[in-house]
């Protein structure tokens, strides 16, 4: 029989035919890189904030999408792989304002009818996910699985079962690379959002959330520097914004030039050309200026129902829309000290033509070769330190409610002295430890409680101490982006006393030779990145204080939730962790521990 | 499909190939066992997807035919039927039958099509060895292969053929283990795979009970064969990191010990040590060799002075106690030497006796002291 709970939270409906016939469906899977802009689609759609991407064999042997999204209930994953499945849409009208990536419900199931796939999906709250497996469209199996909050997608062995199709792919690398265009797209929409980019089994990105000028730093590491300028203009509802890169950066090629709508990557070549009008003169014929801009605007006034690859709009004043980006680029530019009219005025008008969108042809002379860029200018720093410092200050400020607990600490001390035996220790879920002491249970926030015993140790090494590094037998290279290199090489010496041996290599290329012992099992050399984002995600670009770095190290350090723990592990975290001088909370103040005391039970029990 | 077999003989076929059945798939068909019936040969295929284990036996064939059959009860009922002549056959509904002189059972199977079917031909590059000289090349090397799914080059153990030899050598990026041997005399072309730990660990276990195996190897598929068994398994792909150029050649400190009683020094030693790095130190003088380890955090530590021979320099060297046993206890017999540079370059630990047509080398990274 049914679930009842699981019919109740289905969301997604079957769209009438009605609505369905007025959706511009079509093809939607035409090669990897569209299935990985629908998995994105989706997972955006779905509220994540962390998205993690695998692909591999250029997205035919694996594109796999995890997100941390709302999920699916059991019934909606299912529901989720049928044609015309939506839960963005349901009415006509629905269609004339759409504020989702996603409408036409068209895409899982076009994707499972291609390529076998694997789709896990747990709700928030929920016990547990399930975990749905297809091939050619046909489900295989359903189970019942634990599975974090999200949705994972993975698509194996695209076209396996379309041979034509799969013979018009192009090589590995081409697929690749329009792979990571769909990637770049959406991580420049979405710099608020944690990305990651594995392919074949390299890191090619890992994206804190960050500012969007951080973001455009990291995309394109080397070539931007201070070139770039943002772009802000209202008018009537209408926002243009981003940034657009000093003249100097245009290039050969239609490269490096994204124009978002309401977020969504669109193809418009008018927009384009009121960009282009924008630079006047500043861009040389046959040059393509940098510039990743969004125009944010209300739904009701853009189509996105076009084309089935959703990539195309038509707004309802287009004109005042061109307007607005030409305005907005020669704001831009002006402020940055280059008048784009300036050397222009011998020109009758350069105007993007209002039906076409063309730029009028300019008089040859006025093509004159851009001058030097303006010396005065200072590009204003990034905004940093936006994030608020309490979190570090609580670890040192024991509250009152803490000093109750002090008590029983010293029953947890002499339990760890092996005083009071711990026979009961077990692992919850693989995230919480749990014990038995003389009057109570305690339950210990395995990942919390690590990142207060690492915080602290990480602390006496950075001032005067020094961990212990087991040394590795092959030295990793890491290259890293610009912004990143400054940061390392500000944090070096103190990483060095935190067990990282760590050296400059190169301009951004550093060698890692030794990492902290018994910190994380694999020696993994990612902890320096790791270290960094959690930096950044702090607003920390600069040499940060030995707490701060002693607590993004902790944070990233510390095992996970996830990890499970042998019986000697379990008893050497407790016996650390009431080794600390504050065992009641993590470098973050979140407690690290919860008691349940003989009296409290009693009481829930109705005994007294 | 219907034929009769003794109880043994079909238990051990079912048994050597079961051992790859997953415990937990989603791919549920893989629980099952493939029988295929060929005239008097019965084939028993039985996959995790990745590694396919295969073996015949001898019955009395009635009736050819092929099913799938779940592996478990299959198993479970032919451990309790000792000395049976058993009668097996199929149903229309894909039941098996099983009727013994005084039983009848009947075991729900599916339709074998599903199944998916392990490569036929054997790659060309064909190498032959002596069980127990492959057992010994596994016992030795494959403790040192890397676990971490993160770096997939490390979770398998790189076979390399030369000309002449044969380099077999795993790492998991703090220790290595090197094995080189003369190549058996009718070794093929100079090739390199890496194949994954299970696959191995499946190998070894059939070992005991072969007498040769023949290995086929291609750059993306290996086939191990023995009398009665025959596993074919993808290679891990990716690139094994060059483990020649870490190998420290000129080493002038020089330690000699008998293992057994300097490992149970560590031993002893070890349990003092901090649990999460398992720190022990090994302090070196020509006067004195000594094993130390504390814990801080506990208050805990211990220290013995082991027998043994130091020419070098004093130094306090550290290690992963675990490594350290790990390696030790997989030396051959008798006695061993580490030849160390600094307190954070690797040592190289050798056996002093190498066996026959043999050079074993193990490094082991130093855990840098404060
Ligand atoms: N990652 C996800 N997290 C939560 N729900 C999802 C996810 N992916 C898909 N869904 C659900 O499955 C439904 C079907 O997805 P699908 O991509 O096929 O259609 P759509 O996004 O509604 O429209 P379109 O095909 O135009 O993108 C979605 O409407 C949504 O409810
Ligand atoms: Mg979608």
């Amino acid at each position: 029989m049914e679930n009842p709970t699981s019919t109740l939270s289905r969301k997604i409906n079957l769209l009438s035919e009605e609505v369905y016939n007025r959706i511009a469906a079509g093809e939607v899977v035409e090669r990897p890189a569209s299935v990985l802009k629908e998995l994105i689609e989706n997972a955006l759609d779905a509220a994540a904030t962390e998205i993690d991407i695998t692909v591999a064999g250029g997205g035919q042997s694996e594109i796999t999408v995890n997100d941390n999204g709302s999920g699916m209930a059991k019934a909606d994953l299912l529901l989720a792989f049928e044609r015309h499945a939506t839960s963005k849409v349901t009415s006509v009208n629905d269609l004339a304002a759409i504020h989702t990536l996603g409408f036409r419900g068209e895409a899982l199931s076009a994707i499972a009818s291609v390529a076998r796939l694997e789709a896990t999906s747990s709700m928030q709250e929920a016990l547990s996910g399930h975990r749905l497996k297809m091939a050619g469209g046909k489900v295989i199996d359903l189970i019942e699985t634990g599975a974090p909050t999200g949705t994972t997608i993975s698509v194996k062995e695209l076209f396996f079962n379309t041979p034509a199709r799969k013979k018009f792919l192009k090589s590995r690398s081409v697929e690749n690379s329009h792979l990571l265009t769909v990637f770049k797209r959406f991580a420049l929409s979405y710099p608020d959002i944690r990305w990651s980019y594995v392919s074949d089994g390299k890191d090619v990105y890992r994206l804190p959330p960050e500012t969007l000028e951080n973001r455009l730093q990291a995309i394109f590491s080397e070539e931007l520097g201070n070139l770039i300028f943002p772009v802000q203009l209202e008018d009537d509802g209408i926002l243009v914004s981003g940034f657009i890169g000093a003249p100097k950066l245009a290039r050969k090629s239609r490269g490096d030039q994204f124009l978002f709508v309401n977020r969504r990557w669109v193809q418009n070549r008018p927009l384009g050309f009121a960009v282009l009008s924008g630079f006047g003169p500043l861009i040389e014929d046959r040059r393509f200026p940098f510039y990743v801009l969004f125009i944010d605007i209300d739904p009701e006034l853009v189509d996105v129902n076009v084309h089935p690859s959703k990539s195309e709009v038509k707004f309802r004043n287009e004109h005042e829309i061109y307007n607005i980006v030409h305005r907005g680029v020669r704001q831009a530019l002006q402020k940055a000290g280059m008048d784009a009219t300036r050397n222009y005025a011998v020109s009758p008008e350069e105007k993007v033509d209002p039906t076409t969108g063309e730029i009028l042809p300019r008089p040859l002379d006025s093509r004159l070769p851009h001058t030097s860029p303006q010396q005065g200018f200072t590009f204003p720093l990034p905004q940093q330190n936006k994030m608020p410092l309490e979190g570090y200050q609580i670890a040192f400020q024991p509250e009152a409610k803490q000093a109750t607990d002090v008590q029983d600490a010293d029953s947890l001390r002499q339990a760890s002295n092996g005083e009071i035996e711990r026979t009961q220790v077990y692992q919850f879920h693989q995230r919480y430890v749990v014990t038995e002491l003389k009057n109570s249970i305690a339950i210990i926030d395995q990942h919390a409680a690590h990142e207060r015993i690492l915080y602290e140790k990480a602390l006496r090494a950075l001032n005067g101490g020094k961990m212990h590094s087991q040394q590795l037998l092959f030295p990793r290279i890491m290259e890293v982006s610009p912004d990143r290199a400054v940061l390392l090489r500000d944090v070096l010496e103190d990483l060095q006393a935190l067990g990282i041996d760590i050296k400059e290599f190169g301009e951004r290329s550093f060698v890692v030779e030794a990492l902290p012992a018994g910190v994380k099992e694999s020696g993994d050399d990612r902890i320096v990145l790791d270290i960094l984002d959690e930096l950044r995600e702090k607003g920390i670009a600069r040499k940060p204080g030995h707490e701060k770095l002693a607590a993004a190290f902790a944070c990233r350090a510390a095992i996970k939730f996830g990890k499970s723990l042998s019986l000697p592990e379990m008893n050497s975290l407790i016996d650390q962790l009431f080794a600390t001088q504050y065992p009641f909370s993590c470098p973050h103040g979140r407690p690290t521990i919860l008691q349940l005391t003989l009296g409290e039970l009693e009481r829930r029990f109705g005994r007294s | 499909m219907k034929f009769k077999v003794a109880q043994e003989p079909f238990l051990q076929g079912v048994a050597k190939v079961s051992g790859v059945v997953p415990s937990r798939t989603p791919l549920t068909f893989l629980y099952n066992i493939h029988a295929e019936l060929k005239g008097n040969t019965l084939t028993l295929t039985a996959s995790d997807g990745d590694v396919f284990l295969i073996t015949s036996i001898e019955v009395e064939g009635q009736k050819d035919g092929s099913v799938l059959v779940p592996a478990r009860p299959l198993q479970d009922l032919l451990k309790e039927l000792p000395g049976a002549e058993i009668e097996l056959e199929i149903s229309p509904e894909q039941h098996l039958l099983l009727s013994t002189a005084k039983g009848q059972f009947t075991i729900p199977g599916e339709d074998s099509s599903r199944y998916p079917s392990a490569p036929q031909e054997k790659p060309d590059n064909k190498i032959q060895f002596s069980a127990d000289d492959l057992k010994k090349i596994l016992d030795q090397t494959t403790f040192a292969v890397s676990h971490d799914e993160l770096r997939p080059a490390l979770t398998g153990l790189l076979l390399q053929f030369t000309e002449d030899e044969l380099r077999s050598v795993a790492t998991d990026g703090h220790r290595l283990v090197k094995l080189v041997k003369n190549k058996p005399a009718d070794g093929g072309e100079a090739i390199e795979v890496i194949v994954p730990l299970r696959t191995l660990n499946l190998l070894q276990r059939n070992l005991e009970y072969s007498k040769s195996v023949e290995v086929f190897l291609a750059t993306n598929r290996v086939v191990f064969t023995t009398e009665d068994l025959t596993i074919t398994s993808k290679v891990v792909e990716g690139k094994f990191p060059a483990y020649d150029a870490v190998i420290p050649k000129e080493n002038p400190n020089l330690l000699s010990f008998d293992i057994v009683p300097f490992m149970a020094a560590v031993r002893r030693v070890s349990i003092f040590a901090n649990q999460i790095n398992r720190l022990v130190v090994i302090s070196l003088s020509p006067e004195e060799i000594k094993v130390s380890a504390e814990d801080p955090d506990s208050g805990r530590k211990g220290q013995e002075s082991v027998e043994g021979i130091y020419d070098g320099d004093p130094i306090d060297i550290g290690y992963n106690a675990q490594y350290l046993l790990e390696a030790l206890r997989h030396m051959p017999g008798g006695k061993a030497q580490i030849k160390l540079g600094s307190a954070t370059s690797a040592g190289v630990m050798t056996p002093e006796k190498q066996d026959q047509g043999t050079d074993l080398l193990m490094l082991l990274m130093p855990i840098r002291l404060q």
